[in-house]
């Protein structure tokens, strides 16, 4: 076949031309969905060698704690559980990434679990962002608390996210496929006595992966 | 009349602004900072509503939230809120309040009669005469409600925004006078994170309308001066208008917070109320004290205030509401309430049931010449609408009769005070028990239960002094709790007091009439509920405070009683012969004021939100091609696809038809999809299925079953082994996700030696199932990479390859008893390939279908769909399914089916039903007996569990569980309908089409 | 609205908690040797303890683990959390 499959990020419906609301610099909060990263479940033994060694030598990254983040060479691993992790990656040589990390985890008990098209990423930003998260989630937010680096799994609104703290005014809301539209909704409708901008971002056209 | 009673300078009101508002249907005016109180009094308004019982007039008592009386509606049409309290109301420009309880009107009422008999209404009144017979209760109901008046609640959807705001802090301070502020103050200098709550519009509480100067300035800059150096500070947050009203457990509390109510025009998207759930690491409550009625008769008529309101609305809000006053009182502070009016120009005299008032309030009086009538109390108001006189009698040298009647005095304000009670509500929400001080003569807060502590009047300190040294304690206290300590503490402020003489405990005040025989003497003023009414309920063998409570209906009312509980308790101790502290409180419980629903509800509302809609990644091609959709859990799924003129039953008939005949598409993303992994992931499985995984091949499907322990069915699906390791599971779209956790939890909990890992996979693939006899031939044009041939392809079985260019999964299984294949592509490219099939199925004639059509597919087939014809009361046994449980390995729910009540033979077994009138289709949930019969009870055999017109075999089919059904092939049993007809049906085996099999295994 | 403490996470909020009944009930080896009654006891029988309870709480919102609390159910005091497979620590009055 010579036709490029054409992907659909989870946001499909949402319309992010919308040419509307507000001005950059009026802006309390900004939403903008983050298609370009594929996901990856993880999980293993940290205390495992093959397993960590394996991870350090494909990816260029330590596995971080749990509730903690690390991030290089367009890799990001969020430590969601005691075995499990989220990888993330924009990187170029993500099919050669994965490839590789499926051959090496093959040697013991660990397994990668393809979720590009499971969960999307929210970002939300600006100098209101905490306030619009903190009306959805009971997780403390303070920077004192969850400063940059750091990653939770929590609720929010009504859905299930995984929120990570990228910088005082930024926090990507990683959510599953079917509760994006809901939760992106709920989010601007959250944010609108703060002035909310839709910031359209790149729609992935993203590989079909493996099956 | 307008604005007589304004003083002509002070106060905290905006005279450059004034504010035009209606009470009553009658235009006023006041000024930006008054409250509807403050304002109605400022026009020498004095009555504002009608009692509950006895329709009596009633004026503006207080000056907080113990309001009983001035109860307001504000607004009207959509946006009206009943139940309000004047007192705690601002007026804008514009706003229209209608008193509440003055049915026909506050001046002219109806209600009246009701007084003039109110001999027939004593406590327990509805109990005693309209409870009984119960049956005509809906009828008095109708009428009492109406007399009683409760508001009015609007009859259409709110259009107002409100929201909700999850906060964390180490301290939350409740409440801003001067013991929260200091609090507030200490704690936000040891850098902890604060939140101070209060619910008037200013900060200060008693510093308001204080006369006491602070570092040698009035009070109120003090209060500034704090509030600048809280708001300079990143970490407190400040939230007037915000009402802490309710205590949970873990120090979790929750705030109601006006924000736009008070503006004449908010700005768009603001939330009229926010709800703010906070979880505090520590709590100072700083709540204040409310200051106590005394019980005398007529103690209700307008113009009788608390001393303390009467304070507030001339310092604060610059009205006298007097021309010429008394003081009733049994304690000093009432004194400075004498100095105020004096101040005001209004002509005072005190009554003070204390035989030797003393100390320096009592000299600052003397100097002023106030009069003071030193072991008198009032015997008596006259005046109806208004009152004019008080009458006053000389105490006994007990102090617990009238010695003789002592003369009159002519006034338009009685000012009362009976001592103070500090507001322990919050104290006692969090579970902590108040305990009776017998020297203060109050409730003051117990051994804390939670991280709180009281400070100033709520713990009982009454003067500004403790006020300040408690709170600065507390705070400091609060946040080392919390874990922040301070290196510079605050200053407390210079301030010159003397202290108070001794109170004088007077919970009912002698009268010449015993209670009940002359005026009334009222404890809850919200309710009518006299002293008479209390003493009778004792006499009537009532003990317990909670009975008398709901007797009487003491304290039930919006106030929650926190005017007259606390003289009703005492009263009831007195009658008992017991103490106070043995007779105790009422439960508090939350709210400690009214909440609307609509803050209780934030944005949580409507189709979008309310719940969450999930959505496949085709929802948008069924949306553009005009399907309705069905609710199956929180996913929307396309039910059927009416084309233009069908109603549901056509297009389902077309949708079977297409299917059975061509090739019918369902989109079957919501299947729940687990990726079990690990080398123990077949033995796992073994555990959690009936029957055997082991020696299923790579490539292969099976059916599984899956048991609660007790045996019954709990979800079903079809997994396949996609290597050596590896299975991908699928389940019922609603059991998905506590099919996950239920089998995380055997893995954790009982298995941790098993080496598998589970992954929810559900979002990740959009699942397209195309089924009918042209199946194949329309996926082999789309794939060019998998063999279709039945031999290389078998049923049950699956494959990886490429649909119309896309990775894709496989799978050759049937839930229609069609040849049909299930493809799974990851969902982002979903709409892609669903797209391809669509165009490459045109020819075949491809008809999408939806839920009803599945259905029905699959009802013909005899195919159970876990949560309809099971109910969590069904064994495999029931359904006919031994052929799935292995009689040769453990696996949960194993054990049960043995069990004696899972053996006996009547258990209710699944069986297909054929209406012996083949176009009558029964209803779902209809009961089945064995005989049609008059003679009732009728015994009951079972019920239909699916039922459907089935187009393909033109008559309706049912699947139904019966007694000991499959022993009973071709018997009988009725359903009765509705509309009163019986409809017999002839009992059959579950599969109605294709019992051999063959249309799927071609 | 409890604030439970999860032996991984620290504390949370109830919200992101789901409940799992008593602790330390653990499914019998051989289910087929045993009697019907024997059987309904580890099925049906729970204590009910007014008081100190050991009962198993699942982040089901945070880091999925289960983990056993030790709660007094008329005040609602957790005493200690700790994870499955441990026993809860001595009683510390
Ligand atoms: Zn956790």
């Amino acid at each position: 076949m010579s036709e490029m499959p054409q992907a659909q990020t989870p946001l499909v419906e949402i319309d992010m031309a919308r040419d509307r609301l507000t001005a950059a610099e009026q802006a309390g909060v900004v939403l903008a969905e983050r298609g370009d990263y594929r996901h990856h479940n993880l999980r293993g033994d940290a205390s495992d060698a093959i397993f960590s060694e394996a991870i350090k030598t494909v990816l260029g990254v330590d596995l971080p704690a749990l509730n903690r983040f690390t991030s290089g060479e367009g890799h990001t691993l969020l430590g969601l559980g005691p075995d499990e992790w989220l990888w993330m990656t924009s990187a170029e040589n993500a099919d050669a990434a994965v490839a590789a990390l499926d051959a090496a985890l093959v040697k013991t008990f660990a397994t990668l679990t393809d979720l590009s098209s499971a969960q999307t990423v929210i970002e939300v930003q600006g100098p209101h962002a905490g306030d619009v998260l903190g009306k959805g989630t009971p997780f403390d937010l303070h920077a004192r608390e969850f400063p940059p680096g750091t990653c939770t799994q929590s609720v929010l609104a009504k859905a299930a996210v995984v929120i990570q703290r990228i910088d005082a005014a930024a926090f990507h809301v990683i959510v599953r496929r079917s509760f994006a539209d809901y939760l992106w909704r709920w989010l601007e409708d959250a944010a609108s006595e703060y002035g909310c901008r839709i910031e359209a971002a790149e729609r992935r056209q993203n590989r079909a992966g493996t099956s | 009349m307008t604005q007589s009673f304004r003083v002509p300078s002070g106060g905290r009101i905006d005279r450059s602004k004034p504010v035009g508002f209606d009470f009553n249907g009658q235009r006023y005016e006041g000024y930006c900072g008054d409250t509807l109180a403050s304002a109605l009094l400022a026009n020498g308004v004095r009555v504002v509503a009608r009692s509950y019982k006895y329709h009596r007039p009633r004026g503006v008592m207080a000056a907080g939230a113990e309001e009983p009386n001035a109860l307001v509606q504000v607004g009207s049409g959509a946006t009206t809120i009943p139940n309000l309290r004047a007192t705690q109301t601002e007026i804008v420009d514009g706003m229209q309040a209608v008193s509440m309880n003055c049915w026909p009107s506050v001046d002219n009422d109806i209600g009246t009669v009701t007084g003039a008999f109110a001999r027939m209404l004593p406590a327990g009144f509805y109990y005693k005469t309209f409870m009984w017979p119960p049956q005509m209760w809906m009828k008095y109901e109708h009428v009492i409600r109406k007399a009683a008046g409760f508001g009015t609640a609007p009859t259409v959807a709110d259009p107002d925004r409100y929201d909700k705001v999850n906060a964390h802090c180490d301290v939350l301070v409740v409440g801003a006078g001067p013991a929260g502020l200091a609090a507030a103050l200490s704690a936000a200098a040891s850098g902890a994170r604060v939140i101070v709550a209060d619910e008037q519009s200013e900060f200060g509480g008693s510093l308001l309308h204080s006369r006491t100067p602070l570092d040698d300035a009035p009070a109120t800059e003090w209060v500034e001066k704090a509030l600048r150096a809280l708001r300079d500070n990143a970490d407190v947050t400040l939230l007037p208008r915000s009402t802490v009203y309710g205590y949970f457990d873990h120090n979790f509390l929750t705030i109601a917070e006006r924000v736009t109510d008070h503006l004449a025009a908010a700005a768009p998207n603001i939330p009229r109320e926010r709800l703010w759930r906070v979880r505090a690491k520590r709590v100072v409550l700083a709540t204040g004290a409310i200051e106590r009625p005394l019980v005398f008769p007529n103690n209700d008529r307008p113009g009788v205030m608390l001393a303390s309101a009467v304070s507030v609305y001339i310092n604060r809000y610059a009205v006298t509401p007097a021309m010429r006053a008394v003081v009733f009182t049994n304690n000093d502070s009432a004194y400075s309430t004498a100095l105020d009016l004096a101040d005001a120009g209004v002509p005072v005299s005190v009554v003070d049931a204390r035989t030797n008032p003393g100390g320096h309030c009592f000299e600052a009086l003397q100097q002023r010449g106030i009069e003071v009538l030193p072991g008198c109390v009032v015997t008596n108001v006259r005046g109806t609408k208004r009152i004019s006189v008080v009458e006053i009698g000389r105490l006994n040298g007990a102090g617990d009769a009238i010695a003789a009647p002592s003369g009159s005095l002519g006034c338009d304000v009685l000012a009362m005070s009976g001592g103070w009670s500090p507001a322990v509500h919050l104290h006692a929400q969090s579970g902590a028990r108040p305990r009776f001080d017998a020297d203060a003569a109050c409730f003051v807060p117990g051994e804390s239960v939670q991280a709180e502590c009281s400070v100033g009047a709520a713990n009982g300190a009454m003067s500004l002094t403790e006020c300040f040294a408690q709170g600065f304690a507390g705070g400091v206290a609060a946040a080392k709790a919390a874990g922040r300590s301070s290196a510079v503490p605050p200053k407390l402020p210079k301030l010159d007091e003397s202290a108070e003489a001794a109170m004088q405990p007077l919970w009912l005040v002698p009268s010449l009439t015993p209670p009940g025989r002359g005026a009334k003497q009222f404890v809850d003023y919200q309710n009518d509920t006299t002293a008479a009414d209390i003493q009778l309920a004792a006499r009537e063998g009532y003990r317990s405070i909670e009975h008398v409570k709901r007797y009487t209906a003491l304290g039930f009312g919006t106030d929650q009683g926190k005017l007259g509980n606390i003289n009703g308790m005492a009263i009831l101790a007195a009658s008992l012969g017991n103490s106070i502290a043995a007779t105790g409180t009422t439960t508090f419980r939350p709210a400690y004021t009214p909440v609307t629903f609509g803050t209780i509800a934030g944005r949580d509302l409507g189709a979008e939100r309310f719940d969450p809609v999930r959505k496949t990644a085709l929802h948008g091609w069924h949306v553009e091609h005009g399907a309705e959709f069905e609710n199956v859990g929180q996913w929307k799924r396309p039910w059927y696809y009416p084309q233009s003129g069908e109603d549901i039953r056509a297009a389902v008939n077309r949708e079977c038809l297409a299917t059975r005949n061509s090739i019918g598409i369902l989109d079957a993303s919501t299947l729940g999809k687990i990726d079990v992994y690990g080398p123990d992931a077949a033995e796992f499985l073994n555990r959690i299925y009936t029957n055997a995984w082991s020696k299923l091949e790579v490539g292969r499907c099976r059916y599984g079953l899956m048991l609660g322990e007790d045996g019954m069915v709990m979800d079903d699906g079809v997994s396949a082994r996609i290597g050596e390791h590896h299975y991908y599971m699928t389940t019922t779209t609603g059991g998905a996700a506590h099919v996950m956790g239920w089998m995380e939890r055997w893995l954790q909990t009982e298995w941790p030696e098993l080496k598998v890992y589970l992954t929810s996979v559900t979002d990740q693939w959009a699942v397209m199932s195309i089924a009918g006899p042209k199946s194949r031939s329309l996926i082999s044009e789309l794939c060019d990479d998998i063999d279709f041939a039945s031999s290389a392809f078998p049923f049950m079985s699956f494959r990886r390859g490429t649909v119309a260019g896309v990775p894709a999964r496989v799978f050759r299984i049937s839930f229609s008893g069609e040849l049909a294949f299930e493809i799974n592509v990851p969902a982002n490219f979903g709409r892609y390939v669903w797209d391809k099939v669509m165009a490459a199925g045109q020819p075949y004639g491809i008809t999408p279908y939806g839920t009803e059509t599945m259905h029905v597919l699959r009802a013909e087939k005899g195919y159970v769909i876990v949560g309809q014809d099971t109910d969590g009361s069904v064994t495999p046994i029931d359904l006919g399914m031994d052929w799935i449980v292995s009689k040769n390995k453990d696996f949960i729910g194993k054990r049960s089916l043995s069990r004696s009540d899972c053996v006996r033979d009547n258990r209710k077994q699944l069986v297909g039903l054929l209406t012996d009138d083949p176009a009558e289709v029964l209803p779902e949930g209809a009961q089945l007996v064995n005989e049609p019969s008059d003679q009732y009870p009728v015994p009951m055999v079972g019920h239909v569990t699916s039922s459907y017109y089935s187009a393909c075999l033109g008559r309706s089919i049912a699947l139904a569980v019966v007694k000991g059904g499959r022993s009973r092939m071709q018997g009988k049993v009725y359903a009765a309908l509705l509309d009163g007809r019986t409809l017999s049906a002839t009992i059959a085996g579950p599969v109605f089409y294709d019992a051999e099999g063959a249309r799927q295994n071609v | 609205m409890l604030l439970i403490e999860c032996p991984w996470c620290g504390p949370r909020d109830q919200t992101e908690f789901s409940y799992g009944g008593e602790a330390h009930i653990v499914r019998p080896v051989r289910p087929d040797t045993l009697s019907d009654a024997e059987w309904a006891d580890y099925l049906f029988m729970r204590t009910n303890t007014q008081g100190r309870f050991r009962e198993q709480w699942c982040h089901v919102h945070g880091c999925r683990r289960w983990f056993n609390v030790e709660r007094d159910t008329v005040s609602y005091r957790i005493d200690s959390v700790y994870k499955v497979g441990e026993m809860p620590p001595e009683p510390k009055e």
